[in-house]
């Protein structure tokens, strides 16, 4: 018998979070009061209180001991559920801003405290803030986000309140495995306007439970956990990788999949470059143009970012247009999991900065999906 | 809508009935003067210990497997329109058939003149799924659609190898919405799968299917009507695209139902085609066999399929080993021979223009039933809007699932409440919340009329007591389990043995 263990979870709920999305804000970063005005309604609480609520059990069991913010941001939604739990002595401003939840993180992750996993409600933003507030912590902390937001493309969030309660339960019982998965944002004021600019700000490190994200969603076979998939699609690509070819490896875990498979460190938001068992880190678009020698034998290895299904352009612009242009098309290798590929809207998107590569990449293109597994997708 | 309830009994499993000693028949032991056969068995293969079987009574058996057989759902007892699998109705007569003593007590080494009626079944039911589809020669000894998939794709190997272009070869093309098998039998024989997206009425992407082919190409696996039930219209132009290519195309025939008597694979320009004949003809499925996946093929493919062949000379049939390039064997002996029989005894007693009607009322149901849905609150009928269906369809619920969080899943469950089997779900994954429908033409109107009310009830009852349908089944013999477990290797039990070993620490 395993000796069982109270785990203990900080709370921490966004409240506007989500509020832009039914107004057609696109996110609600700094347009709080004008989604009010628009007749916005809080939606995070009520998604927080479904996620308590199928977490109740656990909670009443004393497997877990809950930790939550003053206020709107944890604790009314716990008072509502009826459960126990403790409230971090947190000084909070009337409206909910980003330094609130920096705070909270900051104090769950201290000495004090010290929690197993912080569970936020939100969106993007709040995710950032979670990042930014861990800063050097990050690979210590273990964050799962209840999705309450506009725009979730992170892949730190469960699919629903419930699905998120499940993770928890499996991680509490030991039974979910830990993976890390990127936090991306969009700039929503681009974004209101009708551009499209997604960063990847990092990664977090996330209870992960294959079966129950995915398994319940698609029937075998094509339900693959998604880190078996990735490493799938790494030993395909390695089996025909070609000595003396310089592979240029873009930013991911996707990418890094085949690097972890290789024995060598790669960054993980850098774009690195593997020659013959040796990795260049982080290298930028000059290093690229002068290490290079041989084009015919250079490659491109990429995978999407989020769920936009940009590949050029952004968080890896030091595979620049001139680069690209020298490797060409047909020595673009694309990587992306079937799950990435599901949550893509059907095609994938270039925005080099050069309208003639731009056009160049454009047209159809063989996807890697998995081991020896090709789907023709579209570049727009 | 009557109150459904399965009965619930709380039945241990066999090894924690009866106890030391008991015996429902007693096998005499084994003489001094028989021990001499032993000598033969090698030493390691003899057993130390007893084997570990349960100890009961006779009563304590049957009582046990009725019970367990209450709790059970089947074709025999209610709806089950359980999508790309042709739940259809097995008739009793083919069941009766393959109960004779000529079918029961026959064994393979017997010398082929003693097995003249058995091989004149098998032979003539070749030659009347050569009719059926439109090829030229078919081998009943695959035990399963994928064995027969496996057998294609082993056949196009063989074909590329014989014209020195397997080097070369390496791609197998298959749609998104093709089933799951297709892309596995083609991983099995070895070739890369390229996978090509279906366009918005949801037929293949023929511009993707053009970038798709090259030199690299070695076939394409299909089945027309597809999972959305919808046939692709294209399909000479899709034969073109793969021919010109230099490929062959495959007919994955787990769809037939719906065109028996009315188009042929053959006509449709497919080099290969399998067959199920647990669903389209009708043998009792479910539960991992016994099935039957015969394939068949054109002129210029014969000589790839497996030996030994079935033929007549005229005054006799015998079996034939004598195939230039066959792929060999890919199952024991000729064929899952009792399911050979029903399928024989089917199509012997509906005839053909049997088969036909089957196929018009099975399409006529489908479609009956995607009008009555479509009309639903929450539920649609995405890709290829207005489009008849051919035996099935697919149904998204993901209106309901956003405005209810009642999804695909739930619904399912809660149809169970009602003592009707679940749809196939989350398949084909390009539709979300799928609920893939295939009533066949063994449902009523009677029956197909009492569906859609309960659809209607779980939709109203998703928006006014969403807590109902989210924590069903609750009429069943088993309510909602804990997925996870009961799917994870830690955590699955599949025997005796190792319930032992994980939970009774043996």
């Amino acid at each position: 018998m395993k000796v069982e263990r109270i785990i203990s979870i900080g709370f921490v709920v966004n409240p506007i979070a989500g509020m832009g999305g039914r107004v057609g804000l696109k996110g609600t970063d700094g347009v709080v009061e004008e989604a009010i005005r628009l007749g916005a309604r809080p939606v995070a609480p009520e998604r927080a209180e479904f996620f308590l609520k199928d977490l109740k059990a656990y909670i009443v069991s004393g497997k877990i001991k809950l930790v939550t913010v003053p206020g709107l941001m944890g604790e009314c939604e716990a008072e509502r559920v009826g459960i126990d739990f403790n409230v971090l002595p947190l000084q909070r401003k009337d409206k909910t801003i980003a330094e609130d939840t920096k705070a909270a993180v900051k104090m769950l992750i201290s000495g004090k405290y010290r929690v197993d996993l912080i569970v936020f409600v939100g969106g993007d933003g709040t995710a950032r803030d979670v990042l930014d507030a861990l800063s050097s912590d990050v690979d210590e902390a273990i964050v799962l986000g209840v999705p309450s937001g506009v725009k979730m493309y992170s892949g730190v969030f469960a699919v629903s309140p419930s699905e998120a309660a499940e993770v928890v339960k499996a991680f509490v019982d030991g039974e979910a495995d830990v993976a890390e998965m990127e936090v991306v944002d969009v700039d929503e004021e681009s974004f209101r306007k009708g551009r499209l600019e997604i960063h990847l700000y990092g990664y977090l490190k996330v209870p992960y439970l294959p079966l129950r994200i995915q398994g319940t969603k698609t029937p075998s076979p094509e339900t693959i956990d998604e880190r078996e998939n990735q490493k799938a699609i790494a030993r395909f690509v390695i089996e025909n990788m070609k000595p003396d070819s310089t592979y240029i490896l873009g930013p991911g875990t996707t990418v890094k999949a085949v690097t972890d498979l290789l024995g060598v460190k790669k960054t993980l938001l850098g774009v690195d470059l593997y020659w013959n068992g040796q990795l260049i880190p982080d290298v930028n678009e000059k290093i690229i143009l002068e290490t290079v020698k041989d084009w015919k034998d250079a490659w491109i290895i990429i995978s999407p970012i989020g769920g936009q299904g940009i590949i050029f352009g952004r968080g890896n612009q030091q595979i620049s247009p001139e680069v690209i242009k020298n490797v060409r098309k047909e020595h673009i290798l694309i990587l992306a999991t079937k799950n990435k590929i599901r949550r893509l809207k059907g095609s994938l998107r270039v925005d080099t900065g050069d309208r003639e590569v731009d056009n160049l990449l454009k047209g159809r293109i063989k996807v890697i999906t998995d081991y020896r597994e090709w789907r023709i997708l579209k570049i727009e | 809508m009557g109150e459904f309830r399965q009965a619930r009994w709380f039945e241990p499993l066999i090894f924690s009935i009866g106890s030391s000693g008991r015996r429902g028949y007693s096998i005499p032991s084994i003489r001094d003067t028989d021990r001499s056969a032993l000598r033969d068995i090698p030493e390691n293969l003899r057993r130390r210990r007893l084997p570990d079987l349960p100890e009961v009574s006779e009563v304590e058996v049957v009582k046990h497997f009725t019970r367990l057989s209450q709790m059970n759902f089947g074709v025999d007892n209610g709806l089950y329109p359980l999508g790309s699998c042709t739940m259809k109705y097995n008739p009793k007569m083919n069941d009766a058939v393959a109960s004779l003593d000529e079918v029961r007590w026959i064994h393979p080494f017997q010398p082929e003149e003693t097995l003249q009626g058995m091989l004149e079944v098998m032979y003539k039911l070749d030659l009347w799924l050569c009719e059926i589809t439109g090829m030229h020669k078919f081998s009943l000894q695959p035990a399963a659609g994928a064995n027969g998939e496996c057998t294609g794709i082993l056949i196009i190997r063989a074909y590329h190898q014989m014209h020195d272009e397997l080097k070369k070869r390496r791609e197998i093309i298959v749609p998104d919405s093709a089933h799951g098998t297709n892309p596995a039998s083609a991983s099995m024989g070895g070739f890369e799968v390229v996978t090509v997206p279906s366009d918005d009425s949801g037929c293949i992407d023929i511009e993707a299917l053009k970038e798709a082919v090259s030199p690299r190409t070695a076939g394409l696996m299909l089945t027309n009507p597809n999972t959305l039930g919808i046939f692709e219209e294209r399909i000479r132009e899709i034969e073109e695209i793969i021919h010109d290519a230099g490929g062959l195309l495959y007919y994955d025939g787990a769809n037939m139902n719906a065109i028996l008597g009315k188009a042929r694979p053959g006509d449709m320009g497919f080099d290969i085609v399998h067959l199920n004949l647990h669903k389209t003809f009708s043998t009792p499925h479910g539960g991992g066999g016994p099935g039957a996946g015969p394939v068949g093929v054109k002129e210029h493919l014969k000589d790839f399929l497996p030996v030994p062949l079935v033929e007549y000379d005229g005054k006799k049939y015998y079996l034939n080993y004598n195939v230039p390039h066959s792929i060999g064997k890919v199952k024991g002996f000729y064929c899952n021979f009792d399911v050979i029989v029903r399928a024989f005894a089917y199509i012997l007693t509906v005839g053909a223009e049997g088969l036909k009607s089957i196929s018009e009322i099975s399409v006529l149901n489908a479609n009956y039933l995607a009008s009555k849905i479509s009309c639903i609150r929450g539920f649609e009928i995405p890709y290829g809007k207005g489009k008849p269906r051919k035996h099935e369809f697919v149904a998204s619920c993901s209106g309901l699932k956003s405005e209810t969080r009642v999804s695909a899943k739930n619904v399912a469950k809660r149809l169970l409440d009602y003592g009707i089997h679940a749809p196939t779900i989350y398949f084909p994954p390009i539709v979300d919340e799928a609920l893939m429908i295939e009533p066949t033409e063994s449902a009523s109107i009677e029956e197909l009329d009492e569906f859609v009310k309960v659809m209607e009830a779980i939709s109203k009852e998703a928006y006014e007591n969403p807590e109902k349908v989210l924590s069903a089944p609750h009429n069943t013999s088993v309510g909602p389990i804990d997925e996870v477990k009961a799917s994870h290797p830690r955590t699955l039990c599949l025997s005796w043995r190792m319930y032992k070993r994980k939970f009774m620490k043996e």
